[in-house]
């Protein structure tokens, strides 16, 4: 069955058993600070024949640590995360989104700024390995979207070094670090999944990466309204801690989706009623230590939105079919650093994925 | 060219790290105490008087 | 016995190692390179007033980085080598 018979070339280690494999990869430094599925030869071939590749293709290669990462390391990495070898497409999609310039993957991953890579997976792929887009989207229960933002972690933490304390500063960091993957729940979506929106076909899969901060919950229940709605994100968005003119992914959950559809509203509507409402005065961020300097009278009446015009905020349709809940999820970047990525997931060579 | 890189004591791990993966582990760095974005100038002028003698002694090498 | 694989990656191998030291800053071009965060440039313009008080410096050349997150650009670090004798770099955080 093995179509990638080539030797695979990580140092090994010998250890009597299941459990003593475990405990060294807790001393060895090459866990999240959660116990990993120990990898061995046989599931490590398991994920490459999964990616049609062999041990030694490069995968991903991060200029400033020097790393090039192949596809062994990245398939070590898979199974300790608790990857089932299928998932294999989605992790090297979203790694080459991460490799993207626009990405700007070193200063993501090592700035006090503490984001993590969000994953948003889009298309067919959701259903075929299972991905949650419905309720607790963001939290556990699902091994596609629990392992594959766990992988992506591991990877980041073992093949390129982000150690934190040395080439990981995240100040405070946030539970996103461990996983962070969601799919869009395109069922609930009257308009056009956000692959479609950033120009893929619809039938594509696809994930986006983002390198965030936490979400933000937006609880709106008794408006009725869908101007209520906007409000509520809007004035979410424009809160001083996580106010920049980075980009926003706007997560809504259906209830409000179907507020927001039933009163007419469009995805460019939202995307500029949002933009217009989430801003603030100069004299607002001066006081709150956003900006430099002594706050003065032209202040109080010179406006900054958050982000530099609507194409920056990115709504995502996702979260259960009951509750006002949604979520606004602010950039690490403060500017134009670091920018949304999307990137198709394509079959394995040589076979259906 | 003789270069020296000022870095505050909070960073100087990082600065090390990133030493090493450049193939030279002994680079000298200019320690000075975190923070800077957020000094007085006053408190700034007390920095670089701080920095300023290190910076002579790594471009001199006698650091 | 079972044997589990080493997940991570090295470095590329680099071997880099100091320029010649100078004797002195006296009728020497200085590059200040600022990282772009807040009070980066003030420190290092406050390290060359201290530098200026004690040697008889040529000129002075400041540049700034586009980005914190990001390496230094080719065309600026082209020009830092190409116009000065020492460079002094400096974060802001």
């Amino acid at each position: 069955m093995r179509s990638s018979p080539a030797k695979l070339t990580a140092d090994a280690l010998s250890v009597p058993g299941w459990a003593e494999a475990v405990e060294t990869y807790f001393d060895r430094g090459w866990s999240d600070g959660l116990p990993v599925v120990p990898a061995t030869e046989d599931s490590v071939h398991a994920c490459l024949d999964a990616a049609g590749l062999d041990p030694g293709a490069i995968v991903l290669t991060e200029p400033v640590r020097r790393r090039a990462v192949t596809a062994e390391k990245i398939a070590i990495n898979a199974v300790l995360a608790g990857c089932r070898p299928e998932y294999m497409p989605v992790l090297l999609a979203a790694l080459e989104a991460m490799a993207d310039p626009a990405f700007t993957l070193h200063g993501a991953i090592t700035s006090t700024g503490g984001s993590a890579t969000l994953v948003i997976v889009n298309g067919p792929v959701r259903e075929a390995l299972g991905f949650n887009s419905g309720t607790n989207v963001f939290g556990p229960g699902w091994r596609a979207n629990a392992t594959v933002g766990r992988a992506l972690r591991l990877i980041t933490l073992n093949a390129l070094g982000a150690q934190p304390g040395t080439l990981d500063r995240s100040t405070q960091g946030h539970p996103g670090k461990y996983t962070y993957c969601i799919a869009e729940n395109e069922e609930a979506n009257p308009w056009e999944p956000l692959h479609v929106t950033r120009g893929f076909a619809r039938e594509a899969s696809t994930v986006t990466v983002f390198a965030a901060e936490g979400p933000h919950n937006i609880l709106s229940h008794y408006g009725e309204t869908a101007d209520a709605i906007v409000v509520a994100v809007a004035d979410a968005m424009a809160g001083l801690g996580s106010f920049s003119r980075g980009e926003s992914v706007v997560v809504l959950a259906p209830e409000h989706v179907a507020m927001l559809a039933r009163d007419g509203w469009t995805k460019p509507r939202i995307r500029e009623a949002l933009y217009a409402r989430a801003r603030r005065t100069r004299a607002d961020l001066k006081r709150g230590g956003k900006l430099a300097g002594a706050v003065i009278p032209d202040d109080e009446t010179h406006w900054i939105h958050r982000g530099t015009g609507p194409d920056d905020i990115h709504i995502v349709v996702a979260g259960g079919g009951a509750g006002g809940h949604s979520a606004f999820i602010p950039s690490w970047s403060r500017e134009r650093n670091s920018l949304a990525v999307t990137r198709e997931i394509r079959p394995a060579r040589g076979g259906p994925p | 060219m003789p270069t020296a890189v000022i870095c505050t004591d909070q960073f100087i791990a990082s600065a090390k790290a990133q030493a090493v993966i450049c193939g030279n582990p002994l680079y000298p760095f200019v320690v000075v105490p975190h923070p800077i974005g957020s000094l007085t100038p006053a408190e700034l002028r007390t920095r670089a008087a701080t920095a300023a003698p290190q910076v002579m002694a790594i471009l001199t090498g006698a650091a | 016995m079972i044997r589990i694989l080493d997940p991570t990656v090295a470095p590329a191998p680099a071997e880099s190692s100091l320029a010649k030291r100078i004797d002195g800053l006296d009728g020497k071009v200085v590059g200040l390179l600022s990282n772009s965060k807040v009070n980066g440039d003030v420190l290092l313009s406050l390290v060359r007033d201290e530098l200026a008080a004690r040697y008889r410096l040529r000129e002075v050349v400041l540049m700034t980085k586009s980005s914190a997150s990001r390496v230094a650009d080719d065309t600026t670090l082209e020009a830092l080598a190409a116009r000065c004798d020492v460079v002094v770099t400096a974060i802001g955080d």
